[in-house]
């Protein structure tokens, strides 16, 4: 049991991967990872699409880039931003994520991961977004397991203009939706863990808001 | 009989849970709400500015609103858009009562479509601020041309 654990406290979210093929026998058992997880009325809504075409992955990548710049330059007129990065105090560094975020650069990495598994559904179900996001995380377990790295990246369907693009893009007919790009590849970076919230603050006992007696 | 009010609440529930559904996020999920309309509709120009005004003088036209003003920043990017009577603030009224904070603006959404379309800007809602007791909303947005990365 405390293996599973260990591979959930050390996967990452990566950002940065190799320029190294993914073999298809590890893309399958990442699949299968996800088609072992759970779904309501057993519906298994997921159908996975794996992108490995270059010019797909630019595309998509110039979507998410929009995307994230449209998005984070609205952050930045608001001062948003500023807020969220109060606690960045070097000048150069602040700048430099500001630059990252407004130009939508923060997403553009999805062009260069060696595949895109892009998780979609189908809408004629219960619960669409709980399975496909199940089914997400299956994967994204598995591929850390197997010693790839992956990223959920949203900014090519988060929104509606974008999502209808990538949409068209992808051929995905009516009546399923994307819910997931999955970057995937071997990583080329090995990031911190991101703090995580204790136990005590997110833990109630009974009713919301209880503190456990501990 | 059914009324006004009627269409209102069946707007504001529908609103109220996509907010359920996807919190802040469902800001993304309708930027394109009212696009059908105003694409219905004639409209012209070259500039942000003469795509504004001609959307704003259709949506006068047809009742959409009694008023909308504007103004940039030095930078040009930043525009501050004042909408006077809008047929869908009771709707936002309503939902600001009820704790949901004002992710749709369709008027708005409508003029920005149609820079995005006829200019080819990059266009964003930054927020929206509903004043229901002076009838009156306060929408910031992002018209920039977007370089390619």
């Amino acid at each position: 049991m405390d293996d599973i654990l260990e591979i959930m406290k050390t996967r990452r979210s990566i950002r940065r991967y190799k320029q190294k093929d993914v073999p298809d026998e590890l893309l399958e058992k990442i699949m299968e990872a996800g088609r072992w997880s759970p779904s309501g009325d057993n519906a298994q809504p997921w159908r996975f699409i794996v992108v490995r075409d270059p010019e797909t992955k630019k595309v998509m990548g110039k979507i998410a880039t929009e995307g994230s710049g449209r998005r984070f330059t609205a952050e930045y007129f608001t001062g948003r931003m500023q807020e969220r990065f109060e606690g960045l105090k070097d000048p150069e560094k602040r700048a430099k994520a500001f630059r990252k975020l407004i130009s939508g650069v923060v997403s553009s990495f999805l062009a260069d991961a060696p595949v895109i598994i892009v998780v979609c559904a189908k809408l004629d179900v219960w619960d669409v977004p709980y399975d496909a996001a199940m089914a997400t995380q299956n994967m994204q377990l598995m591929a850390h397991a197997l010693g790839l790295g992956t990223c959920v990246v949203v900014a090519p369907v988060s929104d509606m203009r974008d999502d209808i693009k990538t949409m068209k893009l992808l051929n995905v007919p009516h009546g399923y939706k994307i819910v997931a790009p999955l970057a995937v590849g071997y990583p080329d970076e090995s990031p911190n863990p991101r703090p995580r919230l204790p136990l005590n603050d997110i833990v109630y006992d009974e009713k919301f808001g209880q503190r456990r007696k501990k | 009989m059914i009324d006004n009010f009627y269409f209102q609440d069946i707007v504001s529930s529908l609103v109220k849970t996509l907010y359920y559904e996807r919190g802040c996020g469902a800001y993304f999920r309708v930027t394109m709400v009212g696009t059908d309309f105003i694409d219905r509709q004639r409209i012209e120009g070259k500039t942000p500015e003469q795509v504004i005004e001609n959307c704003v003088k259709v949506l006068i036209q047809n009742d959409m609103f009694t008023n909308a003003a504007y103004q940039k920043d030095e930078s040009g990017t930043f525009f501050t858009f004042e909408i006077e009577g809008c047929r869908h603030l009771p709707v936002e009224a309503r939902l600001k009562e009820e704790g949901v904070p004002a992710f749709v603006c369709p008027p708005i959404n409508m003029i920005l479509y149609k820079i995005r379309q006829l200019i080819n800007l990059a266009v964003e809602i930054a927020d929206i601020t509903v004043n229901q007791n002076d009838g009156r909303c306060i929408v910031r947005v992002v018209v920039f041309k977007q370089e390619d990365v």
